[in-house]
């Protein structure tokens, strides 16, 4: 037990020593001092309990239910105070229902003595590499970042004290989550995770981030209290709060009684992964600075809920529970990738598509074959490395042109080559064959059709819609940033702002990227197919082939464009203009030709946002009102 | 049975092309004499490709030739793995991967007509992509398998049970062969909307390797049509045939259609068609082992 | 050896045309007159042609835009002249605006009488262009012969 409590308790204490050291430089370094060594600590679990999977523990610390009520408690009083600092009631009367409900709970559970209160299995074991992998190398990024952000940014008042803070505590939160059996402890950090969401979303201090970090607080502490619910009515019904336990019960006789807690629960996951109808919050989350959406915001938090849902898999698996949650996922994926279409501002696309792939995992979770969970693992891990490195990489490219707009993105290889070249890979592995997320969709597509139950056809259908539309609205940013109208223009004009600290980040995430793509048939045999021999006793894994020719093209993929395109840079000869019905091209940064009267034009394009198509307003409208709708059916069918 | 795979893989990227400028050859004499006209000699497209590659151009940046370079390498690619028998599904992936460089060697210049050429591209390929996974899906649905020679080897006959999809599968082909109603990104000369769009600053042997991929991806577009009426020897005769001959009558008897339409008419038909031959797939086959 | 001769692709540019010419030429494309039996495809961009068809007189401000596409297609190409327009400036010559036939701005190989020129001779003006073009296609790879050898021999020289 002792090495995983200190992978857990080691963020807290780092966070700790960064609130109290006010010189900057100094705590810079601990914050990267401790990011590099929380990683460590991870890598280092990840590799000691690699084998003899999957392992539980107990804690021996006495009343442990009382130390959860009174986090509980705790957290009920802080957004108490804060609601009514900020004179706003509904988190303040939702504050109170969750405090309320604690204390029932308390009444309800507290005499359950526990069996296990913590598991570690390679689920637990992924999500550990996520957070600590990935959070260590976005907390390097943000030590350069936020330095620059508040230099652009005067009036924001500077509390990166109280950033890393938090930063650092939310990564704790996120280790105890995921090792969690009982499911109490995994509420204590839920909610932690929720209000450290709702204090670096409010970072910024002005109207937009009060009106977004107060969304983010009200929606999940509903998720919150639903959780809560479905916790007491498990105990109730089955005299449990464990979740291996509820998981027993799922697979016996008795397995309708949980119906309801599961549907419960699950909704809490919904919540967190900001699924239809619950999107809003994520999409107002975007305020926030750039490691925060990064951290929280597609990588960690919002995985969270999704690996709820893939632990709740055993238990929703060909239940109406599991469709509905399934179809409320894979609605949320096709709208994600619609709205993502009609959007400019990259961080808004950025948070499109982290919904719409959550949406396909929870879409795998709730139907939760075997097949299925093996793909939403692999999502999962494939997502939080590509997204965390499109976010940090947006990061560094609005801080150099100065914007969030994508059509100010346009030209960037000749501007910043590097942040494009970090992009460009991000992007690829988000939907071009052979990286992982397309490896992952396909097989989604290919497990769906082995379910062979009529569900099959509408899944494939949504997969396929959504699936073409991403390769738009990709494509399309790609295509902006490796604009070239003036190849004699001087490259890397706009990186000079740019921290080391942010390079070395991005540079290790596009690496870490590739190198997912490369190496997964190895996690595949190592890592998900014992854990899924050991849930279901089946296991699935791609056909060996197929996965080798992935990996080549991989290969390929990265080595055939760059070998050429290195030879073309060292081609001497001439270039030619681009034809522009014959008007003569003046030279200059952009394109322009003398027009009539000698007047000199300058050619502007711009990228199809197809607006009237895919319109985000009216998507939201009809995915929230359809979302509300499945969700009070969910609802209906086990509370009636 | 194994070791012809490799063979019959290392043939196509030998004789691929010829077979492929031997089709546009085919297209453009039938074209013609359905217009009334005499036509360029059959030969007339190795005359043109070998014409192009022997001009000396330049390009417009040093992102154009790698990139459209790499297209060729994908798209002969593509139809590698399609001959050698691995995944259909997964190939259409990388066919989309193939097209994607080709989108971004025309983003690369900055000019306006091969940018708004790019854009409609992209809006092809999302228009035509759901149709043809749920053809895949549908064709597995028959053969039980994705392998090329497994379904080629079934003798169920696909076109019967899935009408729907193949209706799907042939607008699928006009939107990729380039051909109206949806010759909307670039097309063939003489028709052209935006100076070439897609290929506008594309000329010498640049264009030439867009067309030799071209070439490439119509044999295995075909070979995939020939998968539906794998079922017998005179089925995959006349229906390959007959398939071809379509999409030439539909260029020419059809006029280019707004991006709007190609897209809501491609989503309509994948949808009520494609998805809908689909469910009684479903229906029927949850009985069968 | 090569086949150029075979694959004469034409970009068409009306510079003042009253579009007499211009509609003949069009007539050429029509199955009456065929174009495409030589292997002849009228292409939008300069890049991708070898023949330059050019109807019309020259005036101020087109004289830029010819000597545009001209400079911007690939080397070998022929410049076909048609109509009396091209030739000299036609019934216009004389006016204020016309500087005179397409020869003041950019070289002619070819001339195509007529006014308007009829399909029959621009189709024959077409032909005897890709004669040229392989005329000329021989030409520049013996030069191009030539220089190689040059250059290798003052390599030779110059390690000496």
């Amino acid at each position: 037990m002792t090495l995983p409590l200190i992978v857990a308790v080691t963020p807290p204490l780092f966070g700790l020593l960064a609130l109290i050291i006010g010189d900057d430089r100094l705590r810079r370094f601990i914050v990267i001092t401790g990011a590099v060594i929380q990683a460590g600590l991870a890598i280092l679990l990840a590799a000691t309990m690699a084998t003899n999977l999957p392992e539980r523990f107990v804690t021996t610390l006495p009343s442990l239910d009382t130390w959860i009520l009174g986090g509980e408690l705790a957290m009920a009083a802080f957004i108490a105070v804060a609601s009514v600092a900020k004179r706003r009631i509904l988190p303040l009367g939702l504050a109170i229902v969750q405090a309320a409900l604690a204390l029932v709970g308390e009444r309800w559970t507290g005499g359950i003595e526990a069996g296990t209160h913590f598991v570690i299995d390679q689920v637990t074991l992924l999500l550990v590499l996520i957070v600590g992998v990935v959070g260590g190398l976005i907390l390097i990024y943000a030590a350069g970042y936020m330095k620059t952000y508040h230099e652009e940014h005067t009036k924001v008042r500077d509390r990166r004290r109280l950033f890393s803070f938090t930063m650092f505590a939310f990564l704790g939160a996120m280790y105890g989550l995921v090792m969690s059996n009982d499911l109490r402890l995994m509420l204590l950090f839920w909610e932690m995770t929720t209000l450290a969401s709702f204090i670096l979303i409010g970072y910024g201090g002005d109207e937009e981030a009060d009106k977004s970090a107060f969304l983010a607080l009200n929606l999940n502490l509903v998720g919150g209290i639903a959780f809560s619910v479905g916790i007491i009515l498990l105990a109730a019904r089955t005299g449990t709060v464990e979740l291996d336990r509820l998981l027993a019960v799922a697979k016996g006789p008795q397995a309708a009684l949980i119906a309801a807690p599961v549907a419960l629960i699950a909704l809490a996951g919904l919540v967190k992964s900001a699924q239809l109808p619950f999107t809003p919050w994520l999409l107002g989350a975007m305020v926030a600075p750039t490691p925060v959406s990064a951290l929280l915001h597609s990588s960690t938090m919002v995985k969270a809920g999704v690996f709820l849902l893939i632990r709740l898999a055993p238990a929703m698996t060909g239940t109406t529970v599991g469709y509905l949650v399934s179809f409320i996922g894979i609605l949320t994926f096709i709208a994600g990738a619609f709205a993502a279409v009609s959007r400019r501002n990259a961080k808004r696309v950025l948070a499109w598509s982290t919904v719409s792939n959550l949406g396909l995992i929870v879409a795998c979770a709730g139907v939760g074959t075997y097949e299925l969970v093996w793909v939403a693992l692999f999502l999962v891990l494939f997502h939080a490395v590509a997204k965390a490195l499109l976010f940090i990489s947006v990061g560094t490219a609005s801080t150099g042109t100065g914007s969030l707009d994508i059509e100010s993105m346009g030209g960037l290889i000749t501007s910043m080559p590097r942040v494009t070249l970090f992009l460009i890979v991000g992007i690829s592995c988000m939907f071009v064959a052979p990286f992982g997320m397309l490896v992952s969709k396909w097989a989604a597509m290919e497990a769906f059709m082995n379910l062979n139950s009529l569900v099959s056809p509408f899944m494939i259908a949504f997969l396929a819609f959504g699936s073409s539309t991403t390769v738009l609205f990709w494509a399309k940013w790609m295509g902006l940033l490796i604009r070239t109208p003036d190849p004699n223009a001087p490259i890397g004009l706009l990186e000079d702002k740019i921290t080391g600290y942010e390079f070395t980040a991005e540079t290790m995430l596009m690496i870490l990227a590739v190198a997912t793509c490369v190496f997964y048939p190895f996690v595949s045999k190592y890592a998900f197919e014992p854990y899924l021999l050991g849930t279901y006793g089946k296991t699935f894994g791609l056909d060996r082939n197929n996965m080798m020719v992935t990996v080549l093209m991989v290969g390929m993929t990265v080595l055939v464009p760059s070998l050429l395109i290195f030879i073309s840079r060292r081609r001497k000869d001439k270039l030619s203009t681009p034809y522009m019905s014959g008007r003569v091209m003046t030279g200059g940064p952009a394109l322009a030709f003398k027009g009539a009267k000698g007047a000199e034009l300058k050619v502007a394009t711009r990228a199809y946002y197809l607006e009237s198509y895919f319109g985000e307003e009216k998507l939201l409208r009809g995915g929230i009102a359809i979302g509300v709708l499945l969700v009070l059916i969910t609802l209906g069918t086990v509370l009636i | 049975m194994k070791g012809i795979e490799i063979y019959i893989a290392i043939a196509y990227v030998i004789i691929g092309p010829i077979v492929g400028g031997l089709m546009d050859g085919f297209d453009r004499v039938i074209t013609a004499r359905l217009q009334g006209r005499v036509g360029p000699p059959l030969l007339q497209p190795f005359y043109d490709i070998r014409k192009l590659f022997t001009r000396r151009i330049a390009p417009v940046n040093r992102l154009q030739i790698p990139l459209v370079a790499s297209h060729l390498v994908f798209a002969i690619l593509t139809g590698v793995l399609f001959f050698y028998g691995s995944d259909i599904l997964l190939i259409i992936f990388v066919l989309t991967l193939a097209s994607i460089f080709l989108v971004l060697a025309a983003y690369s210049t900055g000019s306006p007509y091969s940018t708004i050429g790019a854009d409609r591209e992209l809006l092809l390929m999302t228009a035509y992509e759901p149709m043809i996974i749920i053809a895949l899906v549908g064709l597995y649905g028959v053969a039980k398998s994705f392998n090329f020679y497994q379904i080629l080897a079934s003798t169920m006959p696909a076109y019967l049970y899935l009408p729907g999809i193949y209706i799907g599968l042939v607008y699928v082909l006009v939107m990729k062969l380039r051909k109206s109603p949806f010759d909307l990104s670039t097309s063939h000369h003489a028709h052209q909307e935006l100076v070439m769009g897609l290929t506008a600053d594309m000329g010498g042997p640049i264009l030439g390797m867009v067309e030799l991929a071209h070439w490439y991806e119509s044999v295995y577009l075909f070979a995939l049509v020939l998968l539906f009426f794998s079922s017998s020897w005179i089925a995959a005769i006349i229906g390959v045939a007959f398939t071809f001959f379509l999409i030439i009558l539909i260029d020419n008897a059809t006029a280019r259609v707004k991006w709007e339409v190609a897209l809501a008419f491609a989503w309509i038909v994948a949808l009520i068609l494609g998805a809908g031959n689909l469910i009684p797939f479903y229906l029927i086959s949850r009985g069968m082992p | 050896m090569s086949s150029i001769e075979r694959s004469p692709w034409l970009i068409h540019y009306d510079a003042s045309s009253c579009n007499g010419c211009d509609i003949e030429v069009l007539a050429c494309l029509t199955p009456v007159y065929d174009a495409e039996r030589f292997g002849c495809i009228v292409t939008g961009d300069p890049k991708q042609a070898d023949i330059f068809l050019v109807t019309g007189s020259v005036n101020h401000l087109n004289a830029p835009i010819l000597k545009n596409i001209y400079d911007q297609m690939p080397d070998p190409k022929v410049v076909v002249a048609v109509g009396a327009c091209a030739y000299s400036g036609g019934v216009f010559a004389e006016c204020y605006n016309v500087q005179g036939g397409v020869a003041s701005t950019i070289p002619v190989d070819v001339y195509v009488p007529g006014c308007a020129a009829k399909p029959e001779s621009i189709l024959l003006g077409v032909v005897e262009a890709a004669k040229l073009l392989k005329a000329k296609e021989k030409g520049q790879r013996a030069a191009l012969k030539a220089e190689r050898r040059s250059a290798r021999q003052a390599k030779k020289e110059g390690a000496k």
